[in-house]
């Protein structure tokens, strides 16, 4: 049922625009939009909460280990900075399901193809897009590259312009016996280990999947970079103003 | 720290990064974690400290009690 409201869409912009690529960029733009209002909100959110990181460490330190407290303390800050609880993480299995279920669809529509036609629901579309057939892998291999640069770009502007940066270790830190990882640090510390590896699992993926999905990975990602840009800004790519040739044009 | 120990700790933080890059890009949001301590924190905490299935176990009925369903 899902793949035919899907098909139907894919349709129904194919003969709006008489371009399977354009109709595949298309929908993805609309998806993507549907999903505006959730992804701003967490956006938002999850700038707040960087926002008040340092005052939530200074509560673990003032608490310590009376969880209760920590908590009530935790609720008023929240609600101090405007900032709604968070849902826990069954929305996020909806999130994959409904990624599942969207790349199901798509494979399958571009594995409809008959000699570099897909017919769906006696529609015959073209599955060419400007130098590949989009049912199959890019033989330039354009798409998965593509797909990798944008998800690299990406991971680089979800971290912080000091990211990279080595900090002398903390004396005081070594002396402490049952110090906690911080949880902002380790998401922070895993997304630098992932600044490489996502683009190559992405490049990867595409490489032997329908150009199609990759066009789509692309599409998608780009709007990413879009919405990562306006809720926090170029993030680690912030340390180019300090490159001289930067900082110069910059001041013109 | 025993082999098995580290190999479930490596695959969980594989898991969460690829999760967290994977929604990001593709459906542009990831939600929230209710705990200030993340639930993925917490079970790696759980089986540095007590062992991997005692620290598997905690980290089960953690997530269990984020939707209340323990």
């Amino acid at each position: 049922m899902i793949f035919s409201y899907f098909s139907q869409l894919i349709v129904w912009l194919y003969q709006f625009t008489g371009s399977f690529g354009v109709s595949i960029v298309l929908f993805t733009i609309a998806l993507r939009l549907a999903l505006l209002p959730f992804s701003l909100s967490s956006l938002k959110a999850t700038k707040k909460m960087m926002a008040i990181n340092p005052k939530l460490k200074e509560l673990k330190k003032k608490h310590g280990n009376n969880n209760q407290a920590l908590q009530q303390a935790q609720l008023a800050l929240y609600k101090e900075h405007g900032v709604n609880p968070a849902a826990g993480c069954l929305p996020q299995v909806v999130q994959l399901i409904v990624l599942i279920f969207l790349y199901q669809a798509f494979i399958h529509l571009l594995r409809l193809n008959e000699g570099g036609v897909v017919v769906v629901n006696g529609v015959s579309i073209n599955s060419w897009f400007i130098w590949t057939d989009l049912t199959k892998p890019d033989t330039y291999h354009v798409w998965p590259i593509l797909a990798g640069v944008s998800q690299l770009f990406l991971s680089l502007m979800m971290l912080t312009k000091d990211a990279f940066k080595t900090t002398p270790a903390d004396p005081k830190k070594k002396d402490k016996k049952d110090d906690q990882p911080d949880a902002t640090d380790t998401a922070m510390n895993m997304q630098k280990q992932m600044v490489l590896i996502m683009p190559i699992i992405t490049g990867f993926i595409g490489w032997g999947l329908p150009a199609g999905l990759s066009l789509y990975w692309t599409v998608t990602t780009l709007v990413s970079i879009i919405q990562q840009w306006y809720v926090s800004g170029w993030g680690w790519f912030e340390v180019l103003k300090d490159v001289p040739i930067f900082h110069k044009q910059s001041k013109k | 720290m025993k082999i098995l120990e580290k190999i479930t700790i490596k695959t969980i933080q594989l898991f969460r990064a690829l999760r967290s890059g994977l929604l990001v890009s593709q459906l542009g949001f990831i939600s929230r974690c209710k705990y200030e301590e993340t639930c993925g924190d917490y079970l790696i905490r759980q089986i540095k400290e007590v062992g991997i299935f005692k620290g598997l176990l905690f980290g089960i009925k953690r997530i269990g009690s984020c939707q209340g369903v323990i």
